[in-house]
């Protein structure tokens, strides 16, 4: 039985380690192709914050003055 | 011994002496600084790389004598806490603060690099890399680590942040934004919790597997500096989730506007999907967009909604783990505590988070909540900054690598997240699908 909860552990611990590690390759083919199309965009994954990114409160202005013009109608 | 302490701890002297109620002190002498005008946005490098704006555009001359301003406002603001929390360290902090400093203002500029920006390589990233770039090839001085308060600067910063948790704003979208981002976030987050402890047997990484749990449900980086703090988890545990977390980002930015396209899921739908599960606003938004702009209006709302909630997981997380009492040997016991023990040993920090949240929501008007915004966000970051140089420079490689050799985090991650992609993508098709709730616009 503990034989067997070993083995389990050693094979979860090998594939998490195969799994970090092609994320990271991915990753790093993406950035280095620019399949996220950095130019031309205002934000990406360094704006952590809402408030970091305009698009988000531009975004709420429009949805609040849909909202709003709904309940006029 | 442990009683005299323990009293001297509950004493009204706590307020002056200990780091935690300085945070709350420093975090509101910034916010009343900026909202009565006696302070402006920090003087910082600029973005660069895009736009034919060069590495010299970032930094020009003319910004010089504002940086070391900067520099010196925040060298100010933490030698009045260093002062009175422990009066033999200040001359050894008024030394050390501008290397810190220097090193945050490299990290700023690298991490305004446009086009490595966008994959999330940014201020606080650079700032985490050039530390332990440091601490691990050179040997760091004695002295520089009295100037490496992590946590000074971190729970200053999170103090701040409270300023931009607005619960004013969860109802933009009615009860269906409510439904994918308020619904599904705890319970992925109590499921990996839950996970970390039944199957991946993480007793001894309790603060680790909540910090990762947060950062995958919540909002990434930021859920991690909040929650990991106010569960008292190891600097090192806050850099792994936080590196995790950024790796896996990159890829679900790229990858899942391709898999709404292909499976042909609408952009109601799929916007909602994004914001549930990205874990960086600004990646939410690079997705969104490359599907339309009404997948970009309830991706971001969306995300907005969700990051409301990290005030109140932080204040629950703080709660909880005063509850766990963490032994000498790694593992740790629940007790029940009294509501004085709870006040006695609640993180303080956690207190100026939630008021400056309230006050920023239902206190100050909308226009001066706008005016201010700027300038306090502005400390935040730069405060977080400073922050992550000192995890570097406090870190070593080893210690970080130990964490996951087991490779319980990461399996964490990967199930945790696979989970939250799965309820989000249930959860949007029910509040967004149009099929079972009408849809708000």
């Amino acid at each position: 039985m503990q034989n067997l909860a070993n083995r389990r552990n050693k094979y979860v611990a090998a594939m998490s380690w195969v799994a970090l590690t092609a994320a990271i390759i991915i990753a790093m083919l993406i950035i280095a192709f620019d399949k996220g199309q950095s130019a031309g965009s205002i934000s990406g994954a360094g704006d952590i914050w809402w408030m970091d990114v305009p698009e988000v409160e531009q975004s709420y202005r429009k949805v609040t003055a849909k909202d709003n013009l709904l309940k006029q109608n | 011994m442990n009683q005299v302490v323990e009293k001297r701890q509950n004493g009204w002297s706590s307020l002056w002496q200990h780091e935690d109620w300085w945070a709350v002190w420093l975090g509101a002498v910034v916010i009343i600084s900026v909202s009565a005008g006696f302070l402006s946005k920090p003087t910082l490098p600029g973005r660069w790389g895009q736009d034919g704006a060069n590495l010299l555009s970032a930094i020009p001359a003319e910004i010089f004598a504002g940086i070391l301003l900067t520099g010196f406002i925040s060298l100010l603001l933490f030698a009045v806490s260093v002062s009175f929390c422990g009066k033999k360290e200040l001359s050894k902090f008024l030394l050390a603060f501008p290397l810190i400093f220097g090193i945050g203002i490299v990290a700023e500029l690298l991490g305004n690099y446009s086009p490595l920006r966008h994959y999330g390589l940014n201020n606080v990233i650079w700032a985490l890399v050039l530390g332990l770039l440091i601490s691990n090839t050179i040997s760091v001085p004695a002295f520089v680590k009295s100037a490496a308060r992590t946590e000074l600067y971190i729970k200053t910063g999170l103090v701040l942040l409270g300023a931009s948790i607005l619960f004013n704003r969860m109802l933009a979208l009615g009860a269906l934004g409510l439904g994918v981002a308020w619904l599904v976030t705890p319970i992925v987050l109590i499921f990996m919790y839950w996970f970390s402890q039944k199957y991946l047997k993480m007793q001894d990484q309790r603060g680790l597997a909540i910090t990762i749990a947060s950062a995958t449900s919540v909002c990434g980086v930021s859920a991690a500096i909040a929650s990991g703090t106010a569960a008292n988890a190891k600097k090192e545990e806050i850099s792994l989730a936080v590196s995790v977390t950024l790796i896996f980002t990159v890829i679900m930015m790229v990858a899942m506007p391709v898999v709404i396209r292909l499976a042909g899921i609408n952009d109601m739908v799929g916007g909602a999907w994004l914001g549930g599960t990205i874990d960086s606003t600004g990646a939410v938004v690079a997705a969104a967009t490359m599907l339309s702009e009404q997948a970009v209006e309830v991706a971001s709302v969306i995300k907005m909604i969700q990051n409301i909630l990290i005030g109140i997981i932080a204040f629950v997380i703080a709660i909880v783990w005063i509850r766990i009492e963490e032994k000498g040997d790694g593992t740790s016991k629940k007790e029940k505590v009294s509501p004085l023990e709870i006040w006695t040993r609640l993180p303080k920090f956690i207190l100026g988070f939630v008021l400056a949240s309230l006050v920023f929501s239902f206190v100050l008007p909308a226009a001066v909540v706008a005016s201010v915004s700027a300038p306090i966000n502005g400390f935040r970051d730069f405060f977080f900054t400073l922050a992550f140089v000192s995890i570097g420079l406090e870190t070593n490689f080893k210690g970080l690598v130990s964490l996951i050799k087991g490779g319980s985090p990461v399996t964490l991650y990967i199930v945790g997240q696979t989970a939250n992609l799965v309820l989000t993508l249930v959860a949007a098709y029910i509040f967004f699908g149009g099929n079972i709730f009408p849809l708000p616009y």
